[in-house]
């Protein structure tokens, strides 16, 4: 398929481009294993003091769901959050010309061009997180299951994640050089490290309806804790919801995009 | 000084053209906050250490308002001047760089400041049960002014000395996520520094970071002692001296070593 050629050809160009600058791959390879083993650290801090976390779900429950949102943030930030950290200026320039003249979806090609390694060390310790939270879990269901479950959970985060980064940017069409909004829906999503639930009613139902994170790890987590094949079910479909509201949003903002040669 | 004073109305123009951007940022600043304060506000026990409820969620409110009003941001500046060789659209110009961006830095200073009013109202308005912000005698009050400025000439200094990495160093990035992730935790962003281990917390004491928000925000808040505020001071001026020297230094080794593009 031409998006795994893409994918291929971006991962190649880019393990070329951080080779030349090993230092700097060393260096942010320990950045970004510093900013998990920080948000563990909180995790556990604010998970043992708030009572609307711990009486609701256990630790390794809580570790789970912590795992999940982060390696759902981790692939999006992995192949597409650079990418789209430059739309905004590309918007404002017009280079997203170049972009447009190409025979191939443009919201994906936007996405895609430069893929961080620099995440694989982060990556490592939140897989081992999860992997240790699932073995001692006890739903009664095979290991080998939970694996399957777990994965298909993962890949449904990331797109909901990709897809509400990729609404929020179409903010850009019309606020021009908004450069910091990718940053914006960042810091909403670390409303994901937490149950939805323990922020209360009013947060719940706006993390599930309005801006959806709790589809992020949320309710991913929770299907997988009591084993609800129905609600996976549910998620996947709600996964391909957004995803087709965010496609819906894209080309809306498209149609706001004065080129730089119009 | 005129030429300073043009800087400073040129910065507030520019700002304001890009007042979207300054809006998002003042969003984006008051949402992990916001994420803590929801969840201490749910918290059925009543305190934590030192801390009650209440003195924990005006915590993370203080420190917002604190890091709003003493941050700069002028790491990338310094170091996009220098690896785009705009600074010697600086250098040939009869005026000091360093002033030249902090007197620029503070036209966006000030119209953030005006911004920031609204967040600050929405959050004492959402949270008007929870919040207590200890009264002070005029003397506390100045004494926190000034803690507040010599925070801010801090924070400037750190920042100036990371961008002028860029002499050296061509991708500047990773330095700064390690930079931000540091002055994030020791500066109290996610807990109170009291709650960290005690291996983090001696380390931290010695690092300039808690001096950028944590330090001022415990002051507010009446949490610091005689003794460790004389220590905390002391701590402070040191770092501003050592970062002086460091960055005089830096400054003429590294314009020696600098290189632009046609010129």
């Amino acid at each position: 398929m031409k998006i795994f050629r893409i994918l291929k050809a971006s991962i190649r160009q880019s393990i070329i481009y951080e080779m030349q600058y090993r230092v700097n791959l060393v260096m942010n390879s320990i950045a970004g294993f510093g900013w998990t083993f920080m948000s563990f650290l909180t995790i556990n801090i604010i998970g043992s003091n708030v009572s609307s976390i711990y009486s609701l779900w256990t630790v390794t429950e809580y570790r789970l769901l912590w795992g999940m949102n982060f390696i759902a943030e981790g692939i999006v930030s992995s192949f597409f959050k650079r990418n789209l950290e430059m739309l905004p200026d590309k918007i404002l320039k017009g280079d997203l010309d170049f972009i447009l003249t190409r025979p191939f979806n443009s919201k994906i090609l936007a996405s895609l061009g430069y893929t961080r390694i620099d995440t694989l060390l982060g990556f490592i310790f939140e897989s081992y997180i999860v992997l240790y939270s699932l073995l001692h879990l006890n739903n009664g269901i095979p290991f080998l299951i939970n694996i399957l479950c777990l994965i298909i959970l993962c890949i449904c985060g990331s797109i909901v994640y990709y897809s509400l980064m990729i609404s929020f940017l179409t903010f850009s069409f019309w606020l021009l050089g908004a450069f910091n909004l990718v940053y914006l829906i960042h810091q909403i999503v670390s409303f994901a490290n937490y149950p939805i639930n323990a922020f209360g009613r009013f947060f719940t139902i706006l993390f599930t309806f309005i801006i959806p994170i709790a589809f992020i790890a949320t309710f991913p987590a929770e299907s997988l804790i009591n084993f609800s094949p129905l609600k996976m079910v549910i998620i996947i479909l709600v996964t391909v919801l957004i995803y087709k509201l965010s496609d819906l949003l894209w080309f809306i903002g498209l149609k706001s995009y004065s080129s730089a040669s119009s | 000084m005129k030429k300073y004073i043009q800087t400073y109305k040129l910065s507030i123009q520019k700002a304001l053209t890009y007042r979207s951007i300054e809006v998002i940022w003042i969003i984006s600043a008051f949402i992990t906050p916001l994420v803590f304060m929801v969840l201490w506000s749910r918290n059925t026990g009543q305190s934590l250490l030192e801390f009650s409820k209440s003195e924990i969620i005006s915590y993370y409110f203080i420190l917002t308002f604190i890091s709003q009003l003493v941050s700069p941001h002028i790491d990338w500046n310094v170091a996009d001047d220098i690896n785009n060789g705009s600074l010697s659209f600086y250098l040939i110009k009869p005026y000091t760089y360093f002033i030249q961006l902090f007197v620029q830095e503070l036209g966006w200073k000030t119209v953030s400041m005006i911004f920031l009013v609204l967040p600050l109202m929405l959050f004492s308005l959402l949270f008007r049960n929870s919040l207590v912000i200890p009264s002070m005698s005029i003397i506390k009050l100045l004494s926190v002014i000034s803690l507040c400025m010599v925070s801010y000439i801090l924070i400037f200094l750190v920042q100036y000395f990371m961008g002028m990495l860029a002499f050296w160093v061509t991708q500047i990035r990773s330095f700064f996520r390690i930079f931000y992730m540091s002055s994030d935790l020791f500066a109290g962003k996610f807990f109170p520094l009291v709650l960290m281990p005690s291996v983090l917390k001696f380390v931290g004491r010695y690092l300039p970071f808690q001096y950028f928000w944590y330090f001022p925000t415990m002051v507010i808040l009446g949490k610091q002692n005689l003794i460790g505020l004389k220590t905390s001071l002391i701590i402070m001026f040191s770092w501003i001296f050592v970062l002086i020297v460091l960055i005089r230094l830096i400054w003429n080794k590294g314009i020696k070593s600098y290189s632009s593009y046609g010129g």
